[in-house]
């Protein structure tokens, strides 16, 4: 009821702009980051959701939540983002994110040096994440958004059927295809995994 | 939520952002001008563009008042004098009644938050839409004298003597009600308050009093006089308390 406040607030606040922003910065980040997954590029597209909200302030009505309405806009930014630039092979992809995070040190084990412990750990870490990736890139655009909202930014159904304009019960629906998928993959898979 | 599915997911941390990242989408952020001034209108479309937010029916029933007048003016002649200017006095407080409404929305207990998105006050809003109002009366008067007075049944003076006494007085009562009235009902009050003022022209008739001859023209202009001083003072009043009293916090009407 009072959500328009919110952009009286930030056009004549800019104390509240700013606290609107630190409080909304990191979960904005972490959905950019968790679709691109580079850094850099989710710092820019976080930036952007950002300015484009206060760029399209007096557009700006009641549609509930204004975190989901920042999703909205960063999904869009997130589709533009890789309709400019062709997507990474599956493979590639993997690497590539792993090569932004930090590669382990695989020199030293093709030379057979043992290592230490945390250094097998975060090779382990490491692969966990690719297995990770890997899994989700298996689904469609659509399921992975679901699954990101859904289990990494802790949003309700209800919050995703705002966000994704879908209704509430095809977000249900496609989110279980989805989970059984993962599950397949992740928690019955694990035997199957295989270092190459 | 699967939480073993969840439990597996969460293993894939997200990598952390940069301070500096936020530092500088705050600093964009700061300098992003948000052009509201540009948006705004400036005061000639302001003025033109009350018009649009006065509701239709407004309009028709100021256009429908002055019909009336000009319709019964010229046949008016068949009544008795007095009666005709009974109907000329009645007619006018309406005229006031039909304005009320709109300036109520402008003094409902809360408006005043909606000042914040408004770069010109709601104490403008208020003045220009009775500056507006002031206008299309002062032309619905003008023109019933001068077809009161082509018609032959009564000087022009006549009927804006005997028109804007009442109207005047309309407005001291209105301006008085908006000024004091919380609820949502001052459009009642207001009514009612023309209900009693036609009843103060009607009565003396019904008796026999010539209210309309030309011994109480003087009366008539005191009664004037006192209308005009009392709305003036308490249209002032009800201009400095618009924009949903300012004091509403004191009286307890803030939500």
């Amino acid at each position: 009821m009072f959500e328009n406040r919110v952009t009286d607030r930030i056009i004549y606040d800019r104390e509240y702009m700013d606290r609107l922003i630190r409080e909304n910065y990191e979960e904005i980040y972490k959905y950019c980051w968790r679709h691109v997954r580079q850094r850099e590029t989710a710092e820019d597209l976080t930036q952007e959701v950002f300015l484009r909200f206060l760029g399209n302030i007096d557009r700006y009505r009641e549609y509930g939540r204004l975190r989901n309405y920042l999703y909205v806009t960063a999904g869009n930014l997130i589709r533009d983002y890789y309709r400019k630039k062709k997507e990474l092979p599956m493979k590639d992809a993997a690497r590539e994110s792993v090569r932004s995070q930090g590669e382990p040190d695989y020199e030293k084990k093709e030379k057979g040096w043992a290592g230490s412990h945390e250094e097998s750990a975060e090779i382990e870490q490491t692969l966990e994440r690719i297995r990770i990736q890997t899994a989700l890139d298996g689904l469609s655009a659509e399921e992975r958004d679901l699954v990101i909202l859904r289990y990494y930014q802790g949003l309700k159904i209800r919050d995703i059927a705002a966000v994704t304009g879908a209704p509430a019960s095809t977000v249900r629906y496609r989110l279980k295809k989805a989970e059984d998928r993962l599950k397949r993959e992740l928690c019955g898979g694990e035997a199957n995994w295989t270092e190459n | 939520m699967d939480r073993e599915l969840k439990k597996v997911l969460d293993k894939w941390q997200a990598e952390p952002y940069e301070d500096r990242s936020l530092e500088q989408t705050l600093q964009k952020a700061s300098e992003f001008c948000i052009h509201h001034e540009e948006m705004r209108m400036d005061a000639t479309r302001f003025f033109i563009n009350q018009m649009r937010f006065i509701r239709p029916h407004i309009w028709i029933l100021k256009i429908g008042t002055a019909i009336l007048l000009a319709l019964v003016l010229p046949v008016g002649g068949q009544w008795a004098n007095r009666w005709l200017w009974t109907l000329v006095s009645l007619a006018s407080p309406l005229l006031c009644l039909v304005n009320v409404n709109e300036l109520w929305e402008c003094c409902c207990p809360g408006m005043l938050e909606f000042q914040l998105t408004a770069k010109h006050s709601l104490r403008q809003v208020v003045l220009v839409r009775m500056i507006l109002f002031g206008l299309i009366d002062a032309v619905v008067f003008i023109v019933s004298a001068v077809t009161m007075s082509a018609s032959g049944n009564g000087a022009a003076w006549q009927l804006l003597l005997y028109s804007l006494v009442p109207y005047l007085g309309m407005c001291l009562g209105c301006m008085a009600i908006l000024i004091r009235c919380r609820e949502d009902d001052a459009m009642a009050w207001c009514a009612g308050w023309g209900v009693m003022l036609a009843l103060f022209f009607v009565m003396p008739q019904s008796v026999g009093v010539d209210v309309y001859g030309l011994d109480a023209v003087s009366v008539w202009l005191v009664l004037g006089a006192a209308a005009l001083a009392g709305t003036v003072w308490q249209t002032m009043e009800f201009v400095k308390r618009s924009g949903g009293n300012v004091d509403e916090i004191n009286t307890g009407t803030a939500v």
